[in-house]
């Protein structure tokens, strides 16, 4: 993947399908590592210390296999997930319902 | 007849009281006198009717005989006449209402007057050749925006897509996929038809210049922002609005579909539009012969 990595500032031609699923992959290695070590954000700086630490491996890999703009949107988008789930699941905690969506007009 | 009795009795009276209205009174001593043979031969069954029922020189009782059996034949054919009709018309109504009610859901979704979604574009297609909103007229269409950079949403609802419509090809439904990039600046038609090659083989890509391209997103409503002064080459993300656009054969909206739609309720709801859909022109139609009005 030295060719993707090279030219990950510099992408003309989007990834196809399979080089999609390699960044997946790396992506999903990246975030789960996040996950177990408990890492809510890591773009804050207090998380830094423990990604070099534990997630140095996953992070180096997924920026290779992964084009700048993605790895920033995979970020971005473990957060807001992050955050989404944990509301839900302060919601189901509180006896909230899910409604269907979208609501029913009628 | 009826002056008769009154003027007798007048007559009386007056037969006492003067010779000076003698005169008088023998005129109507002599009504009085010819009178009686015919009053009493006619007076009685006349006594009976009204007047004004007998019309004049037209005795003949036979006639109203015949008019009354008429009646009497009318009033029981009526009642079942009625209820022929009624329950024609009944049925008419429940049948026609419930086939209206579906016909004005669609209509509900379509909009009143101006379509507020799509209209003219002018793009062109992975093979360089013009692409506009009359290639959409004559069959039905679903609009994917996106771009090929997309990470991971664009891809993952193409492949959706893709299974919808081996589908609904499945069961004889018609549908034309097109693929409407929003990054036109990497986005040429060679790289699009690369990047679809990944994908169902019917998804038609489109493209243009950067105007084309965001008239094209204005006229179906699609929000798309890409980051200011992008050098070339640069890596870059396009925020964009995901919606499947659901056009029909007039080349006119009838659905978007967001994401919450699956590969079991996303086929179902296209269907369902497709089978619902009355084209336009009966529709103009339905308009003006005021059917519509149910």
């Amino acid at each position: 993947m030295g060719l993707f990595s090279s030219s990950s500032d510099t992408a003309t031609v989007a990834p196809n399908r399979s080089k999609r699923q390699v960044c997946w992959d790396a992506r999903d290695e990246y975030l789960n590592c996040l996950e177990k070590n408990n890492v809510l954000n890591p773009f804050e700086d207090k998380y830094s210390s423990v990604i070099k630490k534990e997630c140095a491996q996953q992070e180096k890999e997924f920026e290779s296999k992964c084009v700048k703009s993605w790895v920033h949107y995979f970020k971005e988008k473990y957060v807001v997930d992050l955050k989404r789930e944990r509301f839900l699941k302060d919601m189901e905690a509180q006896g909230g319902q899910q409604l269907p969506f979208p609501i029913d007009k009628k | 007849m009826l002056r008769l009795f009154p003027k007798r009795r007048l007559l009386t009276q007056r037969a006492v009281c003067s010779i000076q209205r003698a005169s008088f009174s023998t005129t109507f001593i002599r009504w009085n006198e010819s009178k009686p043979e015919a009053a009493s031969s006619q007076s009685a069954p006349r006594k009976k009717r009204p007047l004004s029922r007998i019309p004049i020189g037209g005795t003949s009782t036979q006639q109203q005989k015949l008019k009354e059996t008429n009646l009497e034949f009318a009033s029981w054919k009526a009642a079942l006449l009625m209820i022929a009709v009624g329950g024609g018309l009944w049925y008419f109504f429940t049948s026609e209402k419930k086939r209206i009610q579906v016909q004005q859901d669609a209509e509900a979704n379509r909009g009143y007057g101006k379509p507020l979604v799509g209209g003219p574009f002018n793009l062109v297609d992975t093979e360089g050749k013009p692409f506009t909103e009359q290639n959409l007229k004559g069959k039905f269409s679903i609009l994917y925006f996106g771009f090929t950079h997309c990470p991971d949403i664009c891809p993952d609802e193409l492949d959706k897509l893709g299974l919808w419509l081996d589908m609904l090809k499945k069961e004889g439904y018609k549908l034309q996929p097109i693929f409407i990039t929003c990054d036109p600046a990497r986005d040429s038609p060679e790289v699009v038809k690369e990047y679809l090659s990944d994908f169902h083989p019917d998804i038609i890509g489109l493209t243009g210049t950067y105007e084309q391209v965001k008239d094209c997103c204005k006229q179906y409503r699609v929000y798309f922002s890409t980051p200011p002064n992008v050098k070339p080459g640069q890596d870059y993300l396009v925020d964009h609005s995901i919606f499947f656009y659901l056009m029909d054969s007039d080349g006119e909206f009838i659905d978007a579909m967001g994401r919450n739609y699956d590969n079991e309720t996303g086929p179902e709801r296209i269907k369902e539009q497709i089978d619902a859909f009355v084209p336009k022109a009966e529709r103009e139609k339905k308009k003006t012969s005021g059917w519509s009005l149910w």
